[in-house]
């Protein structure tokens, strides 16, 4: 099962650079291109994390993709 | 004060000559069948410097610059980088029994060979990931 990411969309709705949120949630810069690009799935900490930083709910970031 | 960007540089850079060495050694041993094709304190040494040149590297970026560098996905590149390079070395005994066996090769020349060879999957294994999560 694997994960779609909005997280990209979300981040530069508010603004923001990968090095911005990065910085803000204390990973990489590297680690943001990963989860965006669906390279590296985020730990439950840093996804609210994530979704904190950029007020919205961690629905709002990732969703499961339907295998049917 | 550095930089995370400047530590993940700085940890790539040494990880990548640091392993090119571990590559060119195992390579140069069993091209010339010599079991030190140059001094082994080169990649000996190199994983060394790169030890102190990371420290010294994270001493002056600080404590968060250097924990945003070795964050989760730090550790995953890292995961993976190992447990392809355990399976290689794993692979390594049974590939390198086969030319030991004929006679191609010497028992003193494997040894450096596999060896250098387990330490250059690893770093440079680490070294790709690192750089294709960047793109």
């Amino acid at each position: 099962m694997s994960l779609i990411s909005h997280l990209a969309e979300r981040r530069k709705a508010a603004g923001l650079t990968q090095a911005q949120l990065a910085e803000a949630v204390g990973v990489s810069r590297k680690t943001i291109n990963t989860v965006e690009n669906r390279v590296f799935v985020p730990s439950t900490v840093l996804a609210l994390r994530l979704a904190e930083e950029l007020g919205v709910s961690v629905h709002d970031l990732f969703e499961l993709e339907d295998e049917e | 004060m550095l930089s995370a960007e400047t530590f993940s540089n700085t940890r790539i850079f040494m990880f990548a000559v640091t392993g090119l060495a571990c590559l060119s050694y195992a390579i140069m041993a069993l091209m010339t069948g010599n079991p030190e094709p140059f001094s082994g304190w080169i990649p000996g040494g190199l994983g060394i410097m790169s030890g102190v040149v990371l420290w010294a590297t994270g001493a002056v970026a600080g404590d968060a610059n250097t924990e945003r560098a070795m964050d989760e996905g730090y550790y995953a590149d890292s995961a993976r980088a190992q447990q392809i390079a355990f399976w290689v070395a794993i692979f390594m005994y049974p590939a390198f029994s086969v030319p030991l066996a004929l006679d191609l090769i010497d028992l003193a020349v494997v040894f450096p060979a596999m060896g250098t060879l387990t330490g250059a999957t690893f770093l440079l294994l680490f070294v790709w990931f690192d750089l294709r999560g960047r793109m």
